[in-house]
């Protein structure tokens, strides 16, 4: 703590006057801890409203709690949740920000959602949105970590514009000046374009959730852990019952309008009890605590000061808890036309962004306001414009001064948090049987093989990888994660699919493939969307038990395909048959045979990985456009993920529900939702058939994929169903029994019979399902 | 302590900077600003204007009930107008007032008679109305609160018979929406709008102006066809100086967003909007000193005449009901 106190001070000193520092300040105390975790300052009423707000950042909104109607993710942490909740997150994240550059230079919003090219619309007939039409700047954005930032909001204007320098006066190559958000001093954002944690949160709910809110009250803003009400007579901040008051009322000066959007929930969507309760988790999140200085350490920030990183990533603001040592001054900084994003805001311009905060930077990665650092290496190496001296010397260091700031940074907190994926280090792995791990003892080498499958599967790709260059998610985690690694996803990792038909009806699928990618790496723009007739969402499905589903012989599943209804109960059944002779069974249009092709299909369609050839396997890309060689992925790391996923335990049931089977026997549902599907090694409980049915011919048309029509899709087993909700291949039944209300076609009788169970039966019937 | 003192200099520095950014003219002194009448339970109050000072109208009211009130022999009254939705703006040439307000509506006065619907042959809110004499006056609006319908920026035109659209000029941005009408004359006509656009209407034809700004315009005033104001912004307060041929933007570090814009016969710009703040900007220039309001309630309008201003606002931020603010200087 020391020398974090020595260094501000004489940072202090150096860059805002030449006086000597004022011994007085001392470091914040109290604020510190393990990211994601509340500040040990916190009341107990600060405790109980901080689980309350981790519990809104964490839930999933559902389209009839006003979720969309255009959306990129459905709940708050979805963007903030690396490593923990409150961090930033993966590339899979990311979003574009697009409007239009004039003549004149200035930059127009486009859209309705301040710029956000929002991924996904509830309409499932047209689900990927487009660009606003006159669009010609399209930005790419990685999430930023909340950690602290309850005490970056206590800084006072005066010890920011301290720092300020527009014109260099000084001479030293680094100005440095304040954005604006309605008259105060911004400093959040990328661009410090947002100046209260309100209006922090408000925004990005309603512009990548699609939650409206109205502002928090004058008395609710007076109770929130940073100070934030206003005094009507002397416009200056109240003093809270802690006894921090700040100067100005930047707090208070959230956006000031109710947000109202155009789908049928009222507005707001958000109360304002739970907004308050949001804010606040924000607020009292703790700042990394930093690590115990080394001699590595203490060489590498003394580099650091003497090669002028300090000249923005100031050590330390001084607020009315102390010192801060968040490593920023929270102003704009030209960062050269490499790193030009092309938007403005408020007063930042196109190469213009707020200096990063340092603490907790080791866990927190990829790096930039666009990710497009994969370490803090390539982030130096990517520093521009205000940053270039320092960047050149840093580079012209030895390997060993370089590895001193480098270990500098990684101890400005956050290490115990730090994972290449989500998986921490300190959670305990999960035992045979259990959600989430084997589906068997394995001896010590399969575990080591399970273990590094598992790594494989949770770890977020670099850019070095070869992620991309367009993809959908940055490692197989980031869509199977529900309730726990290797699960379903919900629907902000829908994946969108798309094609044409001609004018007799036969489908064809687009030059580029059917899969319609999210996202692209830096420097590359997501696929536009196309002018094509159909786009059908998947949802992702749980991969729990997907081994066993594998090692079921093809006869017995094609011993239930009934094409021709030859039993004429309304059910059918459909083999998907390949074009090589291989029996489909995984994929919503079981088009994938076996469970090594569908992890090659997942890894090059999802990831844009390019896989080693392996004989007899044809799915996967073998070669992509990218820079990186081919194959990105080695078939170590393949083979690996693919024994952790043919190993992972099936679901089991949570609960015996007396009855349910019989009542799902009963209407019917186990004419596709078959309960055993025989194998070799037992019966296996998934209540699927493998087959294909249509259930909704009334429904959004889907793509052509084998024998699988628009409107065919494989029954899903229903194992797992208990945590891997939303439901249907779209994702758009948001409870079972809207799931059950949307089955017809092939499923209408059964459909039928259930609406005419008793309501005591559907309860069973229901709970029953819930309990899988 | 060293350190405090010398930070407060720094930030004074920083302020001074921040806030008069051009250093001719000098700003012009302010204001005492007190309440014109209890507003509170009017509703918001949207605009203000009047013949005279001693003959001026304001209009709001909730979304669902517009209301207009005026001041005449020194005493605030409500005028009984047809039920409808909240009433944006004020204005009148002769005889005859218009109000215009949500949902398309037009409301029409003839020498102080009671207040008639007209058609407007749109449904879209209507945000601002101007009137260059009793036959020629424009009405603007468009679709800004429900962000997911298709883009329908409006203007209208009274030829003195009936209400028609504008065919709109090539805009070079999509906007959702236009907020305010002034002009100098019926060849000589402004409407600022949302993302920057100003357009002009020379008598001939309507013509997109050069702004170099991307943030809403949402008022405007002046003083002649050399002269006018527009401002605006909603991150940061925004003021555009005409100077006859073309427009100078500028921000207002240090400032909200501003709603309402009024230019007294010394050129002097009174400027309202966000947290109740009321400035002055001096003649030609971008310099600008607060009033003291000590309400901070939200300011969307400002007006006057004879020496006077009214200013009039209300929690518009805030979901309905509104409560309303009137204001105004002198006795």
């Amino acid at each position: 703590m020391n020398r974090f106190f020595l260094i501000s001070m004489c940072l202090l000193g150096g860059l805002a006057c030449d006086d000597a520092p004022d011994p007085m300040v001392t470091m914040a105390v109290d604020v510190f801890g393990t990211p994601g975790e509340i500040r040990p300052n916190a009341t107990d009423d600060e405790k109980a409203t901080f689980a309350r707000g981790e519990r809104i950042a964490k839930r999933r909104f559902t389209k009839q709690e006003g979720h969309g109607p255009l959306f990129t993710v459905t709940f708050c942490v979805a963007c903030h949740e690396k490593p923990v909740f409150g961090g930033g997150g993966g590339r899979y994240r990311d979003f574009f920000i697009h409007g239009q550059t004039l003549a004149d230079g200035s930059f127009i919003d486009g859209g309705s959602r301040s710029g956000i090219l929002a991924a996904y619309d509830v309409d499932l007939e047209a689900p990927r949105p487009g660009p606003a039409e006159d669009a010609n700047t399209f930005a790419l954005r990685n999430p930023i970590p909340f950690f602290g930032i309850g005490l970056l909001a206590e800084i006072p204007e005066s010890a920011i514009l301290a720092y300020a320098d527009p014109n260099d006066a000084d001479g030293d190559g680094i100005s440095g000046r304040p954005n604006y958000d309605q008259g105060y001093v911004g400093r959040f954002g990328t661009k410090a374009q947002t100046v209260s944690i309100e209006g922090f949160i408000r925004g990005p709910f309603f512009n990548h959730v699609g939650i409206t809110s109205d502002p928090l009250t004058e008395e609710q803003r007076a109770r929130l852990p940073v100070p934030s009400s206003r005094n009507a007579e002397t416009d200056a901040v109240e003093t809270t019952t802690s006894g921090l008051g700040v100067a100005r009322l930047h707090q208070a000066a959230a956006p000031s309008s109710p947000l109202t959007d155009g789908d049928d929930a009222p507005d707001p969507e958000l109360s304002t009890d739970d907004l308050f309760d949001l804010v606040s988790w924000v607020m009292l999140l703790a700042a990394p605590a930093p690590a115990a200085p080394t001699d590595q350490t203490r060489r590498g920030e003394d580099l650091f000061s003497r090669i002028g990183c300090a000249g923005c990533h100031v050590p330390a603001l001084v607020g009315p808890r102390g010192a801060v040592p968040a490593y920023t001054d929270l102003l704009l900084h030209d960062m050269g036309p490499e790193m030009a994003d092309g938007l403005t805001m408020g007063v930042a311009l196109s190469s213009e962004f707020r200096t990063a905060p340092l603490w907790g930077i080791t866990a927190v990665g990829p790096y930039l306001h666009d990710g497009r650092a994969d370490t803090l290496t390539q982030a130096i190496a990517a520093h521009g414009g205000e940053g270039a001296a320092s960047r050149a010397a840093f580079m012209g260091q030895s390997a060993a001064a370089q590895a001193d700031l480098l270990a500098f940074l990684h101890s400005l907190g956050g290490q115990e948090i730090k994972t290449d994926g989500l998986i921490l280090p300190t959670m305990p792995k999960p035992e045979v049987g259990e959600a989430g791990g084997p589906s068997r003892p394995l001896s010590d080498e399969e575990q080591a093989l399970w273990d590094a499958g598992r790594a494989v599967f949770d770890r977020d790709l670099y850019l070095a990888d070869g992620l991309g260059p367009v993809f959908n998610g940055d490692s197989c985690r980031a869509c199977h994660f529900d309730p726990t690694v290797g699960g379903a996803g919900p629907r902000d990792v829908n994946v969108i699919v798309h094609g044409d038909f001609d004018d007799d009806g036969n489908f064809l699928e687009p030059p580029d493939g059917v899969v319609l990618e999210k996202l692209a790496v830096p420097g590359r723009v997501r696929p536009d969307r196309p002018e094509t007739m159909v786009f059908e969402t998947r949802q992702t499905p749980t991969i729990f038990g997907l081994g066993l589903l594998d090692a079921v012989p093809a006869e017995s599943i094609l011993a239930l395909a009934d094409p021709g209804d030859a039993d004429a109960d309304g059910v059918q059944g459909i083999a998907q048959i390949l074009d090589d002779g291989r029996l489909g069974r995984f994929g919503w249009k079981a088009n994938v045979p076996n469970l090594n092709e569908f992890v090659r299909d997942a890894m090059s369609n999802e990831m844009g990985l390019t896989l080693p050839d392996r004989d007899g396997m044809t799915f996967g890309d073998l070669t992509d456009d990218d820079i990186y060689p081919d194959p990105e992925l080695s078939g170590e790391a393949l083979d690996a993920a693919a024994f952790y996923i043919s190993h992972l335990a099936a679901p089991v049931p949570k609960e015996d529900v007396p009855g349910g089977a019989e009542l799902l026997d009963q209407v019917g549902c186990t004419a596709c939702h078959v309960p055993f599907l025989d194998a070799l090694e037992g019966d296996i409980p998934a209540y699927t058939d493998l087959l294909l049915h249509v259930i909704d011919a009334e429904g959004p048309p889907g793509i052509v994929t084998g024998r699988a029509s628009p409107y065919h899709y494989r029954t899903p087993p229903l194992w797992g169903l208990a945590d891997t909700g939303p439901y249907l291949h779209h994702g758009a039944a948001t409870t079972i029994a809207d799931a059950i209300a949307a089955h017809a076609g092939e499923a209408e009788a059964s459909r039928a019979l259930f609406d005419g169970l008793d309501p005591e039966q559907k309860d069973t019937l229901l709970r029953f399902l819930r309990t899988r | 302590m060293r350190y405090i003192v010398r930070t407060a200099f720094i930030l004074a520095a920083g302020l001074a900077f921040v806030g008069c950014p051009d250093p001719e003219p000098q700003p012009v002194e302010p204001a005492v600003w007190s309440p014109a009448f209890d507003a509170t339970d009017v509703g918001v109050l949207m605009s203000v204007w009047g013949p005279s000072s001693q003959d001026v109208w304001a209009v709001g009211g909730q979304l669902d009930a517009g209301v207009a009130w005026r001041k005449q022999g020194g005493t605030w009254r409500a005028v009984e107008v047809p039920e409808g939705p909240l009433l944006n703006w004020v204005h009148g040439a002769g005889a005859r007032r218009w109000i215009v307000g949500n949902d398309g509506r037009i409301l029409v006065n003839e020498g102080g008679g009671p207040f008639q619907v007209v058609e407007s042959g749109v449904t879209l809110d209507l945000w601002g109305v101007w009137a260059a004499d009793v036959d020629r006056a424009w009405a603007v609006g468009g679709n800004v609160t429900d962000r997911d319908s298709e883009p329908e920026p409006v203007i209208l035109e009274w030829d003195g018979v009936e209400w028609a659209r504008v065919t709109l000029p090539p805009i070079d941005r999509e906007i959702r929406s236009f907020f305010k009408v002034w002009g100098t004359s019926a060849d000589n006509v402004f409407v600022v709008g949302a993302k920057g656009v100003i357009l002009r209407y020379d008598g001939d034809e309507w013509t997109q102006t050069s702004t170099g700004a991307a943030d809403d315009f949402v008022s405007l005033w002046g003083t002649g066809p050399d002269d006018i104001v527009a401002v605006g912004g909603r991150q940061n307060g925004m003021v555009a100086r005409w100077n006859g041929t073309g427009w100078t933007s500028r921000v207002l570090q240090g400032e909200p967003g501003m709603n309402g814009c009024y230019v007294d016969g010394d050129g002097v710009a009174h400027i309202v909007g966000l947290r109740g703040v009321i400035l002055r900007m001096a003649p030609g220039g971008f310099a600008v000193t607060r009033d003291e309001n000590p309400d901070r309630t939200l300011l969307h309008a400002v007006w006057g005449a004879d020496d006077r201003l009214f200013a009039v606002g209300g929690t518009i931020d805030r979901s309905p009901p509104y409560l309303g603010v009137a204001l105004e200087t002198g006795d």
